[in-house]
């Protein structure tokens, strides 16, 4: 919807005071990452200037300190690392990648921390992610010509604290104002919801490239209530490749493979996989070494992968108190769902077809964009109500190493909890306290949060202190925690950063060194932004010569004009900006003229076979 | 050959035109982009063109041009808000596209 | 100390039983004027408030579609109104049979056996619903003191009947 205001005379065009705000939603995908903008309740998803609307989770580092995003970022050139699937290392600690990436971590990097080795030098995570965040933006920036006012990220429901907190971090980073952080579930949901108007009690099985999420959700009257959720954080399609990787290396006995060779091991088993959607059976080849890969052997392979999935389905059931029959719709989501196996076991397990009438590499991207606009205030009729909950529960470590729960998963967001604790020593004047996220007893099978410190108790008696610990979670699901004496009134307090994570020192560097490179960025978005318009231009010029271009112009001038649109074509696929702007602004003048000739024409047309007297009466 | 105000836009016209304090009506118009769009024209009329049509909506003149007319008959003026946004609106049966940001169209 | 009454956040009558299709209305109702995706433009102190009346109201919700727990609120709030103050002990007959219980359930976690499953879980079932029917007789007869004593065996019976789950599920996932 466009709203104008009525202007003074003799300003030529009406003028568009009220800005709609500019809002996109982005999915940061494991492997493919999109973005999409909601006008007036319908979502789009933004193609690149080549027409390609998924973005490769890839980034190129190269040695001369410059990066490339995307397909780009995909073929190997000379003193470049190529860092894919990073997002499964966000948020995470060294402990925690047990698996053979195609690039080598930083392993001087402090305690835990993941750093990526690249040419460029050493790159978190957190960085991988805002480069490609900046780069989606870039796209809706140029499709609603100017800055976003703000983004809906979405994350997988199953992230924990840290990864929330990184995902953020990188938004920041790359200079986002984040309006919600949304689970990809439910970023779903609306989709199907606000589009194809779906109620009732809903499973959706989101199995991505890197994680797999449930969730159970009820959806009624606007309202999307999510029930229940589970899942893997890391498990997905990756490890589908791995898995076929592995295998291959195993039959053909090949062991020792460098990094490049193995990074290509990796992307030749993803294309095997995506072949034996339709065939069944595909060559796979190491050096000279080659073997048939059937679709049985891939079954084989997936089956163990599919049961995982499936018990966190029964778990988050079993968490609702509800049962199979109770569900009255299964809604796919994630590239991984398009392979053929995972839709059968699906369909067997729940006795139903699966729903998949969004493309469920977009549905994630269109969901949040919908969310997006209505945040940023482009509200439409009512809107709907999201109630998203914990997707793990958050504790405490008491004596013996134990896990005291203070947050249960699956606790409706936002959240307020307290707990009282007491000293156990006599005179005790600091208490520590160990934040974890986790479902199991002990903390040191948990997840390590934050620790912080109360100090300045008043020196009592062992268990006369009252210390009250505050959880707090808001609705993005990141946790504050707020610590008192109750007696005495003496607090600390906690906005909690992943022990693993980024400090805000390190945010702040890469903050300042993003705005270094804003110059460059800025020069790249005008660039895109001319492409785009000229793409414009030249589409509704084409379109105007083919309908009146033989009968208002003259062969010379329809020529020149074609003549010009060819080398605006032919520029715009360039990088000269100037160029491209140029190019436009004469194709504009000339054409203007032509749109004089065409409005006149319409109104001959529009006269032709009235008699003049009643002409009089019209005009 | 009409243009229409709805009563609601004309209320509003009425109280931005007394806040003004002086003109006979508002002109709604076309104008070309380049290439082969269009873009509407909003502005208060102070004088009359000769070629003029005066269109009388609840008491409000919306004055046309005969040229862009043509573009025009059947349209509709609304005033509308949305959230904190207001503002009018044209809805014009004769659009056969709009670019991407609503601001321009073709026919 | 007070409590909050968590009946009058959502606007619903207090009592036992309880309407889940007016409580689920009168909850979303709330909520989508309260929830923070209404506030993502407001200021700081407006935030943080909207943040605090949807914790209460989620509480209150978590809390009152649970029947164990939206008894034990009602009695809080009905002990707290009287301002009397509540003792009990539980009898030893009670705790003998709780131990019987008990070592029946970690019988069957040795061995498996469905039928004497079922018998356990019908007692269980029968002993919750003989003692939800004692805690409504004694909130009626503002009997604080034995609604309370059958609050606290109630909350030996559901602790059983979820081990009882876990053992089922367990049972399930082989």
């Amino acid at each position: 919807m466009v709203l104008f205001t009525i202007a003074e005379p003799g300003l030529g065009r009406a003028r568009q005071v009220i800005r709609r705000k500019r809002a996109a939603g982005i999915d940061l995908g494991t492997t493919n990452s999109l973005v999409a903008v909601a006008r007036e309740g319908k979502a789009e998803v933004i193609a690149d200037v080549h027409g390609q609307r998924l973005l490769p989770s890839v980034v190129q580092y190269r040695a001369d300190g410059s990066h490339v995003v995307g397909s780009d970022a995909m073929s190997p050139v000379a003193d470049a690392t190529i860092i894919t699937s990073s997002k499964r290392l966000l948020g995470r600690s060294r402990a925690d990648i047990t698996y053979q990436l195609p690039y080598v971590l930083d392993a001087s990097a402090q305690e835990g921390m993941v750093r990526i080795e690249t040419v460029a030098g050493p790159v978190s995570p957190v960085q991988v992610a805002a480069d490609i965040l900046q780069s989606l933006a870039e796209r809706a920036q140029t499709e609603s010509g100017g800055e976003l006012d703000g983004v809906v990220i979405t994350v997988p429901a199953y992230f924990d604290e840290s990864q929330r907190q990184a995902t953020r971090a990188a938004a920041r980073i790359a200079g986002l104002k984040v309006l919600r952080l949304l689970n990809e579930p439910t970023a779903a949901a609306v989709a199907y919801g606000l589009d194809k108007q779906l109620q009732g009690t809903i499973i959706i099985y989101d199995l991505g490239g890197g994680t797999f999420d449930v969730s159970l959700m009820r959806l009624h009257n606007g309202v999307f209530e999510v029930l229940a959720i589970g899942g893997d954080s890391a498990l997905g399609g990756d490890d589908i490749d791995r898995a076929i990787a592995g295998w291959m290396q195993q039959q053909a006995g090949s062991s020792g493979m460098t990094i490049e060779d193995y990074r290509q091991l990796l992307q030749q088993s993803r294309a095997a996989k995506h072949a034996l959607t339709a065939a069944s059976t595909t060559t796979v080849t190491i050096g000279s070494w080659q073997t048939q890969l059937t679709r049985d052997i891939l079954h084989q392979l997936l089956d163990g992968f599919i049961e995982t999935t499936l018990k966190a389905c029964r778990r988050v059931l079993r968490d609702a108190g509800l049962t199979i029959a109770d569900v009255t719709d299964v809604v796919l989501v994630g590239g991984s769902t398009r392979t053929p196996r995972v839709q059968q076991k699906v369909q067997e397990f729940f006795g139903r077809a699966p729903l998949c009438s969004i493309n469920p590499d977009e549905v994630v991207a269109l969901g949040a964009a919908l969310q997006a606009d209505v945040l940023v205030g482009n509200k439409y009729g009512d809107a709907a109500l999201l109630l998203d909950v914990m997707p793990l529960s958050l504790g405490i470590e008491t004596m013996g190493g134990l896990m005291e729960k203070i947050i249960p998963r699956n606790s409706t967001l936002p959240v307020v909890r307290a707990q009282e604790f007491t000293t156990f020593k006599d005179g005790q004047t600091v208490m520590t306290f160990h934040v974890f996220q986790g479902e199991r007893e002990l903390v040191s099978d948990c997840r390590s949060l934050a620790r912080f410190e109360l100090r300045g108790i008043p020196p009592m008696v062992a268990g006369a202190a009252r210390i009250k610990v505050s959880f707090q979670v808001d609705a993005d699901g990141l946790l504050e925690v707020q610590a008192e004496e109750l007696t005495s009134g003496i607090k600390s307090s906690s906005v909690v950063k992943p022990s693993f994570g980024l400090a805000e020192h390190d945010i702040v560097d890469m903050i300042k060194a993003s705005i270094e490179s804003a110059a460059a960025d800025k020069v790249r978005r005008t660039l895109r932004e001319r492409q785009v318009e000229a793409r414009r231009h030249i589409e509704s010029l084409q379109a105007a010569l083919q309908q009146d271009g033989d009968n208002l112009l003259s062969a010379d001038e329809k020529h020149k004009l074609e003549q010009v649109m060819q080398e605006l074509a032919v520029a715009a696929t360039g990088e000269d900006a100037l160029l491209i702007e140029r190019l436009t602004e004469s194709l504009n003048n000339l054409s203007r003229d032509f749109a004089g000739r065409r409005m006149d024409a319409g109104i001959k047309a529009a006269l032709a076979g009235q008699r003049l007297d009643s002409l009089g009466d019209k005009l | 050959m009409a243009i229409l105000l709805t009563e609601n836009a004309a209320k509003h016209v009425a109280s931005q035109m007394a806040a003004r304090g002086k003109g006979v009506g508002i002109r709604v118009g076309v104008t070309t982009t380049g290439c082969s769009g269009m873009a509407y024209v909003l502005e208060f009329v102070d004088e009359l063109n000769a070629e003029d049509k005066v269109f009388a909506n609840h008491g409000i003149n919306v004055i046309v041009d005969p040229k862009s007319l043509l573009y025009l008959d059947g349209t509709e003026m609304d005033f509308v808000k949305t959230g904190l946004n207001e503002g009018f609106e044209f809805h014009n049966p004769n659009i056969k596209g709009e670019c991407g940001c609503g601001e321009s169209f073709t026919v | 100390m007070s409590v909050t009454d968590l009946f009058a956040v959502l606007g619903m009558p207090a009592g036992c039983q309880l309407d889940r299709v007016l409580l689920d209305e009168q909850y979303h109702k709330r909520q989508a004027v309260w929830h923070p995706d209404r506030f993502v433009n407001a200021s700081e102190s407006e935030k943080m408030q909207a943040m605090q009346h949807t914790s209460l109201l989620n509480d209150a919700y978590s809390i009152l579609k649970h029947p164990l727990r939206r008894v034990e609120h009602l009695l809080a709030l009905r002990i707290c109104e009287s301002g009397e103050v509540v003792v009990g002990k539980l009898e030893p007959g009670f705790l003998l049979q709780q131990l019987e219980l008990r070592e029946e359930l970690e019988r069957l976690g040795e061995k498996r056996d469905e039928n004497a499953f079922a018998r356990l879980r019908q007692t269980v079932d029968a002993l919750m619903l003989q003692h939800w029917q004692l805690i409504e007789a004694g909130i009626a007869k503002h009997d604080w003191c034995n609604a309370h004593l059958c609050l606290q065996k109630l909350q030996f019976l559901h602790k059983l009947q979820e081990e009882l789950n876990h053992l089922e599920d367990r049972w399930l996932d082989n």
